[in-house]
């Protein structure tokens, strides 16, 4: 195993809560920023101390290049031209999901994601040559709930459901098994499962079949 | 004797004390900043004078790229994803280690190391099109205790006791 594939973690935003985008269409780099708060001082006894108060999470999504037929247009530029900034104008919703499931021949990721309410504050109109941009900053608020967010490549388009909690059992596989293409799991750290790439069975590794609920 | 190799000293973090991780895999500059809290001014008798009150040491680990096989990923990606910084979310432990025995073959090295808790702090998650990036920070805290650390090149294996 190796490092993941940066779109195996995708942030989205939506302002009424079902219709979602998934940022990054004209960014080459994008990070929620968790702005820690921290200290770190020493004491009398010779010793460093730190202290952790919590973080200040914001993702900056710039450039953005206007699109109508985006579900973030008509509310972001409203706002960015009329200079609003009321709840009921910037107050909307943002996603955060890393897709532990890859499913190759339908096209689509899946994983669980964390949901929580969010300000989408434009930034600027205008910009450079390359477009109209509307760059904006999400800054997420309140409390996440988990969802289960399954995503389809080909149309950026996005599904986010109740959370769903998977079990794992070990398999009993026939040397002859493919466990990439069974859709398999191996399991790393104490909670972590993931998709095996293994296209024969190695001995002496446990692999697991995952089922809903 | 010329200077010795960037790999003869290591860092290694871990959350139980107990499965370490080699940090620097996607770093070419890796650094544990001491921050002396120093003060230099002059006196009355037109001399120099210095005061150091103490380090705040921390270690910048960025790039650093989520691999769900090492043994940081669980804890560091839950951290990050759901921002939690409690003490059971965060806190694990640090090694630094110089290396001053290397194996005849140079397949392992071994040295004196010294260890104590740490808080394993995520800085941002995404990043670039290189890979899914969650850098963080270690700020050691505390007492240092001596141990005997050896590391086996091939595998990042290290043995801490």
């Amino acid at each position: 195993m190796a490092k993941l594939d940066r779109n195996r973690l995708m942030f989205f935003a939506s302002f009424d809560g079902t219709n979602w985008e998934a940022l990054g269409k004209d960014n080459d780099d994008l990070s929620k920023e968790l702005n820690p708060d921290t200290e770190t001082s020493k004491n009398v006894l010779g010793e460093s101390t730190f202290q952790h108060s919590g973080y200040e999470p914001e993702i900056e999504t710039d450039p953005y290049y206007a699109d109508p037929t985006s579900v973030l247009y008509e509310k972001l530029s409203a706002a960015a031209m009329q200079e609003k900034y009321g709840d009921s104008d910037i107050k909307g919703y943002f996603l955060e999901v890393i897709f532990d499931t890859v499913n190759q021949s339908a096209g689509t990721m899946s994983g669980t994601g964390y949901k929580r309410e969010a300000y989408i504050v434009p930034q600027s109109t205008g910009g450079d040559t390359a477009g109209l941009g509307i760059p904006f900053t999400v800054n997420p608020v309140g409390a996440q709930t988990n969802q289960n967010v399954v995503y389809t490549k080909a149309t950026r388009a996005v599904t986010v459901s109740a959370a769903v909690t998977y079990t794992y059992t070990a398999v009993t596989p026939e040397s002859t098994d493919n466990p990439a293409s069974e859709g398999w799991y191996e399991k790393y750290g104490t909670v972590t499962y993931v998709q095996s790439t293994d296209t024969s069975v190695v001995a002496g590794k446990t692999y697991y079949e995952r089922s809903a609920g | 004797m010329a200077k010795l190799d960037r790999n003869r000293l290591m860092f290694f973090a871990s959350f139980n004390g107990t499965d370490w991780e080699a940090l620097g895999k996607d770093n070419d500059d890796l650094s544990k900043e001491l921050n002396p809290d120093t003060e230099t001014s002059k006196n009355v008798l037109g001399e120099s004078t210095f005061q150091h009150s103490g380090y705040e040491p921390e270690i910048e680990v960025d790039p650093y790229y989520a691999d769900p096989t090492s043994v940081l990923y669980e804890k560091l990606q839950t951290a990050a994803m759901q921002e939690l910084y409690g003490d059971d979310a965060i806190k694990g432990y640090f090694v630094e280690v110089i290396f001053d025995t290397v194996a005849q073959d140079g397949s392992t090295m071994s040295g004196t190391g010294y260890k104590r808790e740490a808080y394993i702090v995520p800085q941002s998650t995404g990043g670039d099109t290189a890979g899914l990036g969650i850098p963080f920070t270690i700020n050691p805290v505390g007492a240092q205790t001596s141990v005997s650390v050896t590391y086996t090149k091939a595998t990042r294996g290290v043995v801490i006791s």
